[in-house]
């Protein structure tokens, strides 16, 4: 049984103006537990939207969304469901309020009212996941470092929560490459531990590497969907979605257009580099 | 030049020396919070330095008398596109900074349409800004400045948080910019393959730069860059393990069409 389902949704910023924007037209979406799922889909085609719906933020107008069976509209379920679903949104640093980034990522845990200790142990494992010291944690806002940090340190404050379900609107724009290094550890070690994670990304490089499943979404409706492999297979449809190839696909497709005899769909740089090196000898041998 | 954003707090740049010449794109990659984005509001007096001086066009930014013409001749452009369109329509957006300086609204009009053509704009100039995509915001952020006619532009991480359809009219705004009219680029940013298509490429380490050249110097296998802990552009790691295997490819391999032709040639 799916953790969440989402059954033909529909979604209207401004409803009923002059300026109706409408961000999802019938989506519909299974989750199953500890999935890892990736929303692909470029820029307004109502990624974030869909986010939004899992934790209550957002009620459909029409359809309905359903996580672990309770209805997102049923007011009595609200309390729990955030508990439940952790979101971190694309501008994380915009909801900053405490002093230090210490207490910011414990705000959380305070509020779930938890021990002074419980809360330390959980402020101080989130902080460790995304790589912020702690001492500095302790004496910095959250305002005094850079954009990137910022972005660390609002995924940290969802994750000392320990979610069930962990939703991320384009968790690593803007983070370095080690940042992004350890964030994705971080959530390849939640979902080894039965977090359902879905991400909500446009770098189709990340999504090939982390995802088991992805939806392309277009318009706010699912387009295709299937594993990695599959849907990156269907480059015509990925790039209808305004998207690009993973790179090592990439590649491979222009090689093929080159006359390279493969059909595999690398997703990996290894992968590349295994099939390339096949070629070329086949061509070698050829000539 | 150094920078530190309170009297006891630590310098976040921590002796900057760099010239950067007219028409040159200087593309600068680092770390999170290495300093690029408190270099770059070194560059219009967004920020003054603590030791040390910054110059534009000979210049100083510590003197508050020259910011206004430092301004006019340094565009700025941020990473949330959001946060910086200010107009109901993209060409009221784009004509806001020419109706603050005191033009003639002929002249208002000349640099609105001036600049809604390179960027690309024309069809969407009645359109809410907060209908555009986040490419479109970006583009219209840069059409702002066009507008103004300044030189030189600044653009910290424009393309983080758009899509890479968005992403690639950005870029082909900004090699448009330099090439049919010299302007003068400084691109912050995280993805490599924008950084292999500048003049030069700068990395900021620990509010220092600890690399600096072409982006071919800058990627070579044997470049201080490795080690650092940054990423390196996909064709130029893909590259670099093909010639770890056996192959015989240059070094570096900076793009995609560089790899293919290559690799058709073995």
């Amino acid at each position: 049984m799916p953790i969440i389902r989402m059954d033909n949704i529909w979604y209207a910023y401004n409803r009923g103006t002059p300026i109706q924007t409408n961000a999802l037209s019938g989506l519909s979406l299974a989750v199953s537990r500890g999935s890892f799922v990736a929303l692909a889909g470029h820029t307004g085609s109502g990624k974030s939207t869909v986010l939004q719906h899992l934790n209550g933020l957002l009620l459909p107008q029409k359809g309905r969304v359903l996580v672990e069976e309770a209805d997102t509209r049923d007011k009595s379920f609200r309390r729990s469901l955030w508990a439940k679903v952790g979101l971190v949104q694309q501008y994380p640093e915009r909801q900053f309020f405490e002093e230090t980034v210490f207490s910011e990522v414990a705000v959380g845990p305070n509020n779930l009212g938890l021990s002074p200790a419980e809360v330390e142990d959980r402020v101080l494992e989130a902080l460790a996941v995304v790589g912020i010291d702690r001492k500095r944690a302790r004496e910095t806002s959250p305002y005094a470092l850079s954009g990137g940090e910022q972005r660390r340190v609002a995924l940290a404050s969802v994750l000392a929560l320990r979610p069930g379900v962990l939703a991320l609107d384009e968790p690593t724009a803007g983070i370095d490459f080690m940042g992004r290094q350890r964030i994705f550890k971080a959530l390849a070690d939640l979902k080894s531990q039965g977090v359902t994670i879905i991400m909500a990304s446009h770098n189709m490089d990340d999504v090939a590497r982390m995802a088991d499943r992805v939806v392309v979404i277009k318009e706010g409706r699912a387009l295709l969907e299937g594993s990695p492999r599959q849907v990156f297979a269907s480059q015509g449809c990925v790039r209808e979605a305004g998207l690009n190839l993973p790179f090592p696909s990439e590649v491979m497709a222009r090689l093929r257009e080159k006359g390279f005899n493969t059909e595999a769909p690398a997703l990996t740089v290894d992968e590349a580099a295994e099939e390339i090196i096949k070629c070329v000898g086949a061509r070698k041998t050829a000539q | 030049m150094v920078y530190r954003y309170g009297n006891n707090s630590n310098n976040v740049l921590n002796g900057i020396t760099a010239d950067i010449s007219r028409g040159e794109f200087v593309a600068v990659i680092g770390p999170n919070g290495s300093g690029k984005s408190t270099l770059a509001r070194h560059i219009n007096g967004l920020l003054v330095p603590s030791e040390g001086q910054v110059t534009v066009d000979g210049m100083d930014t510590r003197e508050p008398e020259s910011i206004p013409e430092i301004r006019r001749r340094v565009g700025f452009v941020f990473q949330n596109p959001d946060n910086q369109l200010v107009g109901t329509t993209v060409e009221e957006d784009i004509a806001f900074g020419p109706e603050n300086t005191g033009t003639s609204p002929e002249d208002i009009r000349e640099s609105v349409d001036f600049a809604m053509t390179v960027a690309g704009l024309r069809e969407l100039a009645g359109r809410p800004p907060h209908m555009l995509s986040g490419g479109q915001k970006q583009q219209l952020a840069i059409a702002g400045v066009v507008a103004m006619k300044t030189g030189c532009l600044v653009l910290d991480e424009p393309t983080s948080m758009i899509g890479p359809a968005g992403r690639r009219s950005v870029m082909g705004l900004l090699s448009r910019l330099k090439e049919e009219f010299n302007m003068t680029l400084v691109l912050i940013t995280h993805h490599m393959e924008e950084a292999v298509f500048a003049d030069r490429v700068m990395v900021t380490v620990e509010g220092h730069i600890a690399a600096e050249g072409t982006p071919r110097e800058v990627f070579r296998s044997t470049s201080a860059l490795y080690g650092m802990g940054l990423e390196l552009p996909g064709p130029v790691e893909l590259s670099n393990r093909l010639r770890a295997l056996g192959l015989t490819l240059p070094d570096p391999v900076l793009t995609v069409d560089e790899l293919v032709s290559c690799l058709c040639l073995l």
